[in-house]
């Protein structure tokens, strides 16, 4: 039967069936060959990593081996990105501690490098509106946020008659933006931080919504970092690169606190305002202050249980 | 090598401060004391040996027999606060531009009278309102010590205890970690700035400085001025009602 010469024949199923497994047969040969190349058609990914991602379950339901596996497409995934060999990790939380903090409102002065010390170590967007803290400057007297402006540029601070406020996540302890997330991509972490898986965000935004301090950042575009700025110790729940479209936050530095280290907003701050440390610990400096000075926290009516305090002196 | 004793709280002689090239080690229990961070392990394992020998002497209240005549013990009125965590002090004394200061002051005379003071102290002292003069701080018999009000000489590295002879309530502070700044970790060893870090000792304050850039807006939004919709304070506006005589809206 010759069917290419017949144009007035109708298809008919056979034609259909024979186009169908020719288009299978070329298709599979493609896929083989992607599955090995990162192709445009999987984001810059291998087919392998672009399929393990979309296979990838929730961070809490993982096994060690598909954690292990997940960091290690992490790291391909930031290495295709930004040409950077970054290390990812996931530091559990240590036992017996619960962090907090508080700040010295009397110490701040505005300078904001806390501001720039966490947009460096957290790999923030650079051009996009995502820092997870907030100077705000206030008027002497008035305690009102609306009224407070956190895109103050003067010559030097702090400015007369001004005081200066940062916000940040509070870390609170009964987190209204976890009730509110439809797919529990966050969740407070044993030792107290309110963490977001960013594979498992669906960017509906509802937390930023809950979130009464304007602690959660949405990333409106991919966020654009300078591959040489770009900090290569990183962690799942931390500071990883974060596509387009997530839900991102502070999250005190996890991937430094759980080692023992400070915050970046802590070790950035010049005047010694930011005192971090655990809870659990009747000890520490953070449990004196609470002690011993007259703290308190942000909206504290609404019931959050913050365990973020501010105090002067 | 010239070791010292200083600062011993409840009996139990903790602080003890080892002087050789940058080693020093304050105010801490030697079972949690490794010594400040930049120094050779070696020198820091001698310096450890040395000052643990000490200390074992001065638990047991047994003088040190071998110890060397030129050491200079001192028993300071200030104990320091024994519940508070404990820590050591980020050196700073060898990084002082004119230290040691008996390279001249060693062949002249101490004085205390209030003089003009040129090159190559022409500072400008603003601590205390006029109040202070050199040796309040600096100490007129060791001329590489400070010293404290009762005379007590006190290293450079140990400021701390100067100024905690007025500022009270700051050093207590800056002991439990309420004031000052700790380096690196919120945990395990305490390292803190000493106050000088931070305050210029001739003049305290801490003067006003520009601040880091303002946030990016997102592209396509605008910057919120936040100025215009801000209203006066309660007192403002009472003195614009007094002012204009007539009776405000509020």
């Amino acid at each position: 039967m010759n069917t290419e010469d017949d144009d007035t024949r109708q298809p008919t199923f056979d034609d259909a069936r024979r186009r169908f497994l020719k288009g299978l047969g070329v298709g599979a040969a493609g896929a083989v060959a992607a599955a090995s190349l990162p192709t445009p058609a999987w984001g810059g990914q291998t087919l392998k990593d672009a399929l393990g991602g979309f296979f990838q379950k929730h961070y809490q339901k993982m096994s060690p081996e598909e954690v292990q596996a997940a960091l290690e497409r992490v790291e391909r995934r930031a290495k295709e990105r930004f040409g950077v060999d970054i290390n990812c990790e996931n530091t559990p939380p240590m036992e017996g501690v619960v962090f907090g903090y508080a700040i010295n409102l009397s110490r701040c002065k505005g300078y904001r490098e806390c501001v720039a010390g966490c947009v460096k170590e957290n790999n923030q967007g650079r051009d996009s509106q995502v820092q997870y803290i907030r100077v705000l400057e206030l008027k002497k007297g008035d305690f009102n946020l609306e009224h407070s402006d956190h895109y103050y540029e003067h010559e030097t601070v702090p400015r007369d008659g001004h005081f200066y406020l940062p916000v940040q996540c509070m870390q609170c302890d009964d987190p209204p933006c976890v009730k509110a997330c439809p797919v529990e991509a966050t969740w407070m972490e044993p030792d107290g931080i309110v963490v977001i898986d960013y594979d498992w965000c669906i960017g509906c935004r509802y937390c930023m919504a809950a979130c009464p301090y304007w602690a959660r950042h949405f990333n409106w575009t991919n966020p654009q970092i300078p591959a040489e700025e770009l900090n290569p110790e990183t962690h799942y729940l931390g500071n990883r690169p974060r596509p387009k479209g997530v839900v991102e936050k502070c999250h005190f530095c996890v991937q430094r606190t759980r080692k023992g280290r400070q915050p970046a907003c802590m070790e950035a701050c010049p005047t010694g305002a930011r005192v971090f440390g655990n809870l659990l610990d009747p000890k520490s400096e953070i449990r004196y202050i609470l002690e011993h000075k007259t703290v308190f926290r942000l909206k504290e009516e609404l019931g959050t249980d913050p365990k973020f305090w501010y105090y002067s002196d | 090598m010239q070791t010292e004793t200083g600062g011993c709280r409840g009996g139990f002689c903790l602080a003890i401060r080892v002087r050789s090239k940058g080693v020093h080690v304050t105010h801490d229990s030697f079972a949690a004391s490794p010594v400040c961070r930049g120094i050779s392990s070696r020198v820091r394992i001698f310096a450890l040996s040395v000052a643990a020998l000490w200390s074992c002497f001065a638990v047991n209240g047994v003088a040190a027999g071998d110890e060397p005549q030129d050491a200079t013990q001192r028993q300071l009125h200030f104990k320091g606060y024994p519940d508070a965590p404990s820590f050591q002090v980020l050196p700073r004394r060898d990084d002082l531009f004119f230290y040691p200061c008996s390279q001249c002051h060693e062949f002249m005379e101490a004085s205390d009278t209030v003089r003009e003071l040129d090159s190559p102290h022409d500072i400008e002292l603003d601590h205390g309102g006029g109040r202070l003069w050199c040796i309040q701080c600096h100490s007129m018999d060791e001329r590489d010590m400070l010293w404290t009000m009762l005379k007590e000489p006190v290293d450079f590295d140990e400021a701390y205890i100067v100024c905690g002879g007025c500022h009270a309530n700051r050093q207590r502070d800056w002991y439990y970690g309420s004031h000052g700044k700790r380096l690196e970790v919120w945990q395990g060893e305490r390292v803190l700035y000493n106050c000088t870090h931070c305050h210029d000792a001739h003049s305290p304050s801490i003067k006003p400085r520009a601040p880091v850039a303002a946030p990016p807006v997102r592209a396509g939004m605008e910057r919120p001025d936040g100025e215009v919709h801000r209203p006066e304070s309660v007192w403002q506006r009472h003195e614009a009602v007094q002012q204009g005589g007539t009776a405000g809206e509020h």
